[in-house]
Order: C-alpha cells, then sequence, then structure tokens
C-alpha cells in the first residue's frame, strides 16, 4: 500500500504486496520476548498474594494464588468442555440452509448424524 | 423547565422526520435528536409522575425511577454514537428504524405502569425488525421473520401475564412482583425471553450478527438491557434468576468458544454479561442492584464499541468469519485499539468500565455468602476474557496473517469508537459519576490492593490458559446447534418423520380399502359375470319345460 491514509474500497480490501516487509510484531524474535515478559508478569502477580491479605469468604478462595490456579484451572475446563460439546453440537456452517426445494434436506450432504 | 411527556417520544417522533429530509439537515438530526432526549431525560424532576386517564385505568407514561434514569441516560448516548457511525453508510430506513427503536427503549424505562411499558415494549420489538430488513447482509430476512417470531411469541406471554395481573390485583401500577403466580410468572418469562434467557436464547445470536455493520451496534443496546430494566423493577431478589443467570453466563462463554463468526462471538457474549446482570437481580440486595445497573451502563458502551470495531472490519473486507480474517492490526490500526480497548472493559480490566461495575456483583455474591453464584461468577469472569477478550482481537487483528489490508473505515465511523473507548477508560478511572447516580448510595472502593491483585492473577491466567490451549481453539468452518435447532429444524423432522408414519398408515388403508373393493367385484363377477348363474343364457326348450311343468302344477292344484 503507498499512502496508509488512504481509504481503501469498501468490501473489497486489498491484498499483501509480495514484497512487503515483515511486521515487527510477528517476527519470532518479539514473540519470544513477549512470552518471557508475559511468564515475569504472571510470576510477579501470583508474588503479589505474599504481600497482602486476601478476602475469605468460602475458605478456598484464601488460599495462595487462588485466583491464578483457579482461573487457570476453570479456563481448561471451559475449553475442554467446550470441546466436547462441540462434538455433539457442531455442524457445517451451511446447515440451515435450503436446498433447492425450498426445503432443508435432513439427509443430504449438509444435513444428517455428527458430520 | 419540566418535562411531562415520555422523553422517548422525542426520539420516536424524530425518526418519522429523518427520511423526510437530507444532506446536513439529516446528519443534524441523527445528533440533535439522542441530545435533545439526553437532556429531556435529566429534565424530568426526582419522583416526578404523570398520569393520564385510559378507559378504566389511571396510565403512567412518565414515572422517575433513579434505576430508570441511567438506564435512559445511556439509551440516549448510545443513540447518539450508533447514529454517528451509521450517518452516512447505513440506510435511511435502518437510522430512522434505530431511532424509533432507541425512542421506545427510553419509553419503557420511564413506564409506571404495565400497559405503558408494554406498548413501548412492543414499538421495540417493531423497530428492531425494522433494522434487520435494512440489513445488507444475505441471510438477514430468513433471520428476520425467525427473530420476529421469538418476540412476537414473547409478546403474546407478556400481554396475556399483564391482562392476568391487572384482573388480579385491579392495578395497572409497574411494581415488585413475586414469580408465585400464574399472571406474575408469565411477565417473569415475557421479560426474560426479551433478555436472552434460556431457552430461547438463541434468537441473539441468530439474528443480530445478520444486520448490517452499524446495525448490529444499536441491536445489542436496547432489547436485551430493557429486559434488564424491567426484571429489576419487577423481579428483583427473585431467587430463580440467580440460576437462569448463572446459566446464560456460562452458555454465553462456551457456545462464543466453539464459534467462528466474530460478530456471533460478541452475541453469545451479550448472552454471557446480561447473564451476570441477571444473576445481581436474583441476589438482590442494593449493593448487587447497584451493580447490575452500572454493569448495565458500562456494557451498552463496551459492547457497542467492539461491534463498531467488528462492524468496521465487516464494511471494509466484507468478510466475518475468523477464518477468513486476521493479521489486520497492520491496517486497521484504530480499529484494532477501539477492539482491544473494547475487549479489555467488557474483561473488567483494572482501570476500566467493566472492572468499576462487574466486581460490584461479585462482591455482593460474595457477601451474601452464595458460594455457587460466586464461583460460577468468578469462573465466568475469567472465561469472559477467553472467549471475548482475547478471542475476538485476536482472532480478527492478530493470528495468522490472512493477507488482507484494509484501511482504517471513514472518519465517521472512526470518532464514535474514540468516544466510547475514552467513555470505558474514563468510567474506569473516574468511576465517581456514575456510582452518584445510581438508584442506591454507594460505599464501595473497586480500587484496593486486594482487588487489584486477584482481578489481574484471574485475568492474566486466563490468558495464560488460552494460548496454552491455542491448538484446541482452532477455528473451523463450523456453527453450533442450540435450542434454536427445534424451531428451525425440529418442525421439518418431525414434519418428515410424520409424513412417513402417515404414509405407511395410508398405505395400509388404501389397501384394505382396495381389498374390500376386489372382494366386492370378484363377487359381482361370481354372480353377474358371463359364467355366473344370474347372467347365464338359457336355452328355450328348457323354458318349455319349465312353463310345461307349471301349468301341470297348477292344473293339479285346482282340479
Amino acid at each position: 500500500m503507498s499512502d496508509p491514509r488512504r481509504m481503501t474500497e469498501p468490501g473489497n480490501p486489498p491484498t499483501k504486496a509480495p514484497d512487503e516487509p515483515e511486521h515487527w510484531l510477528v517476527r519470532p524474535a518479539t514473540i519470544r520476548n513477549l512470552w518471557i515478559g508475559s511468564c515475569v508478569v504472571l510470576a510477579l502477580m501470583v508474588a503479589g498474594d505474599l504481600f497482602i491479605d486476601q478476602y475469605e469468604y468460602f475458605g478456598l478462595d484464601g488460599t495462595f494464588g487462588f485466583y491464578a490456579w483457579y482461573g487457570f484451572g476453570t479456563c481448561v475446563l471451559m475449553v475442554v468442555g467446550a470441546k466436547l460439546l462441540g462434538v455433539f453440537l457442531k455442524r457445517k456452517d451451511s446447515y440451515y440452509e435450503s436446498s433447492a426445494d425450498g426445503f432443508p434436506d435432513v439427509n443430504g450432504p449438509n444435513g444428517g448424524g455428527g458430520r | 423547565m419540566t418535562v411531562s411527556f415520555p422523553p422517548g417520544l422525542i426520539l420516536i417522533a424524530g425518526a418519522l422526520l429523518i427520511p423526510a429530509v437530507r444532506g446536513g439537515l439529516r446528519n443534524l438530526l441523527v445528533m440533535g435528536l439522542p441530545l435533545l432526549t439526553l437532556v429531556a431525560v435529566w429534565m424530568v424532576p426526582e419522583g416526578h409522575t404523570v398520569t393520564m386517564p385510559f378507559l378504566d385505568y389511571e396510565l403512567m407514561p412518565v414515572h422517575w425511577t433513579s434505576t430508570g434514569r441511567v438506564f435512559a441516560t445511556v439509551f440516549a448516548i448510545m443513540a447518539f454514537a450508533g447514529g454517528v457511525f451509521a450517518m452516512r453508510q447505513a440506510r435511511v430506513l435502518e437510522l430512522a428504524a434505530a431511532f424509533a427503536y432507541a425512542g421506545s427503549a427510553v419509553g419503557v424505562t420511564f413506564a409506571g405502569d404495565l400497559i405503558t411499558m408494554f406498548v413501548f415494549w412492543e414499538l421495540m420489538a417493531v423497530g428492531s425488525t425494522l433494522v434487520l430488513w435494512a440489513s445488507d447482509q444475505s441471510d438477514a430476512y430468513a433471520a428476520s421473520i425467525r427473530y420476529l417470531l421469538v418476540h412476537v411469541f414473547g409478546g403474546v406471554v407478556l400481554m396475556f401475564g399483564v391482562v392476568a395481573h391487572i384482573a388480579q390485583t385491579g392495578s395497572v401500577a409497574f411494581e415488585l412482583m413475586r414469580p408465585d403466580n400464574v399472571a406474575d410468572a408469565m411477565i417473569l418469562i415475557g421479560f426474560l425471553i426479551n433478555a436472552g434467557a434460556p431457552p430461547l436464547s438463541a434468537w441473539i445470536a441468530d439474528a443480530y450478527p445478520e444486520a448490517s455493520p452499524s446495525g448490529m451496534v444499536f441491536l445489542s443496546a436496547f432489547t436485551t438491557k430493557t429486559a434488564v430494566f424491567t426484571l429489576m423493577m419487577g423481579f428483583a431478589g427473585s431467587e430463580i434468576l440467580i440460576w437462569v443467570g448463572l446459566y446464560m453466563a456460562v452458555y454465553g462463554i462456551v457456545y462464543a468458544l466453539l464459534e467462528n463468526d466474530m460478530r456471533r462471538i460478541l452475541a453469545y457474549s451479550i448472552v454471557n454479561q446480561v447473564g451476570f446482570m441477571v444473576t445481581g437481580i436474583g441476589i438482590g440486595t442494593e449493593m448487587a442492584l447497584n451493580g447490575a445497573t452500572a454493569h448495565a451502563f458500562s456494557h451498552i458502551i463496551y459492547k457497542a464499541l467492539l461491534l463498531m470495531s467488528a462492524g468496521s472490519v465487516l464494511y471494509m473486507t466484507g468478510k466475518r468469519k475468523c477464518t477468513d480474517l486476521g493479521g489486520l492490526f497492520r491496517t486497521m490500526p484504530q480499529t484494532a485499539i477501539a477492539g482491544i480497548v473494547g475487549a479489555l472493559a467488557i474483561s473488567s480490566f483494572p482501570f476500566t468500565s467493566g472492572f468499576i461495575s462487574k466486581s460490584m456483583i461479585n462482591d455482593a455474591a460474595a457477601h451474601e455468602h452464595l458460594a455457587i453464584a460466586w464461583f460460577v461468577l468468578t469462573a465466568a469472569s475469567a472465561g469472559v476474557f477467553l472467549h471475548a477478550g482475547i478471542k475476538f482481537p485476536w482472532f480478527v487483528f492478530f493470528q495468522k496473517d490472512s493477507g488482507l489490508r484494509p484501511s482504517d473505515p471513514p472518519a465517521n465511523m472512526i470518532w464514535p469508537m474514540w468516544l466510547f473507548a475514552a467513555f470505558c477508560i474514563g468510567l474506569g478511572v473516574l468511576p465517581g459519576p456514575l456510582y452518584a447516580i445510581l438508584p442506591y448510595p454507594v460505599d464501595y472502593v473497586p480500587y484496593t490492593a486486594n482487588h487489584l491483585v486477584s482481578q489481574f492473577q484471574l485475568l492474566l491466567f486466563a490468558g495464560l490458559a488460552f494460548f496454552v490451549m491455542l491448538p484446541l481453539m482452532k477455528r473451523t468452518l463450523t456453527i453450533s446447534l442450540d435450542w434454536d435447532w427445534f424451531y428451525r429444524r425440529g418442525g421439518t423432522v418431525i414434519g418428515r418423520e410424520f409424513a412417513v408414519r402417515t404414509g405407511e398408515v395410508r398405505e395400509h388403508v388404501v389397501a384394505a380399502a382396495l381389498r374390500r373393493i376386489r372382494a366386492v367385484i370378484d363377487g359381482l363377477f361370481r354372480s353377474h359375470g358371463p359364467v355366473g348363474p344370474l347372467a347365464r343364457s338359457w336355452p328355450v326348450g328348457s323354458m318349455v319345460l319349465w312353463v310345461a311343468i307349471l301349468l301341470l302344477a297348477s292344473l293339479v292344484v285346482y282340479l
């Protein structure tokens, strides 16, 4: 793109030029540094529990690093749970589209059982 | 000067003017009407009620409540930003319909009686359907009809409840109810259908993403949040709402995690966020209701910001699916920043609007020692960061490079994004003004060391989970079945099953009838056929013989 401030045509974006240099944010070195930086921040956050006195309403929520392990654990559970549910619930995104006769074809290529 | 007409009427009447004018005058209307409404909302004096006789009832078209004023304020702000965002790109029908829709939502927030509330409620259904009809997306019409069917059904249930309630109590006043009788339970169900509660929750993710880029910005704001308002006025403290809300919060996350369409991800996250508010209403303490009200205010703004960002991407690329998008941060930096600010706010990151509102609901659950509610809400708070906070910006603006290089959208779409991004951060840093207008006095300090550390731990480790689990989150070209299967496919399947079963019965009936007819024909053939005894040709000789025998017999008898 020659001038980044010029607006492109809505609904019909130009594509990447073959000679476009790689953006600094997606270079492997940057990504490695981001991971290292994030791990340091994560460790600092857990260490923060040493200096404050967390409120405790239910017992479990007063344990060391509760929000860290609970947040991580429940997110893993939700992703895995969603994945398992997806086995039963996922359909091709054309599932509800009608066939030529105006009726969704239950046994056609888009319908039927767990495909 | 005091305002003694429903402030929502400004937007509704103005909506009718919008198609009649063009150019600069129309732009002036689009920006001026919401601001005028905002002023009118604040000029209704505290505690003011206007009554109007209708048949045997005293209607209250204007009835001031502190909760209603908060909702009306954010609805007017929303109409302004949405109007500017839509001003140049949307069809005139969409602008006019969206303003009538917004005005009706403001109308509900000032309704002091059930009849006024119902009239504005149904006007909202009409306005929002028209917004869908103005869409440029290919599947919009079919989706709008399904949307309308759900809302007409919800309206009928609500109407039933309102009529029964008035017949039972003799009062039209819209007051706190208990869903322990059929009438009030029906009203509750009518409200919950608009809130996106199960089982009729699929309409949000089905219809909203089929609206135009700007249409969905309007749609996300009014219907569900008006339902939150009516639930708060009518059913605060009803325990069932805790469970309904928790289901919604988890449902929204799971379905958003499975989804590929960027605007459908955001639609599911509306259900998730409304789930937090509904839970707060169910808890029903002053702190919980303050939290739910504040969260509705923050939510409308950051959700609109997210949808403006997604709408800009859709407008500039013509694409909605995560599998087609990615890497757009290079050429759409302003849109990406807007999306990221909205994503941080919806995740309740400290120093954004979501933090100062949602933590009130969570803390209210803790104060009431509602262990299940608190643990589910905390998990759902982490899940919000997972499904909306990271997933939306990551798959649209980062992840793999789609190779698309669209620019940022036109100025009228950029400015409302900056405005709402400023609101998201401003409310997060200075929550005072919002806390000051909440329905109950606020004795709540969001920024304590405890709060900050726990929230950062929760969110950052949810983020870690996202990137650790990234291989499991690979987008696929799929949709997920929901309760709407029953009305979109179930009918066809039942119809087919019915056709197969009745086909068998018909075959049996036809076969039996044919057997009977054949038996009759066979019998007739036996008696009347060419060799049947009644159809044989008899020789003349035998007749003469029989005549002779008869004559002989008569002779013998009479002699």
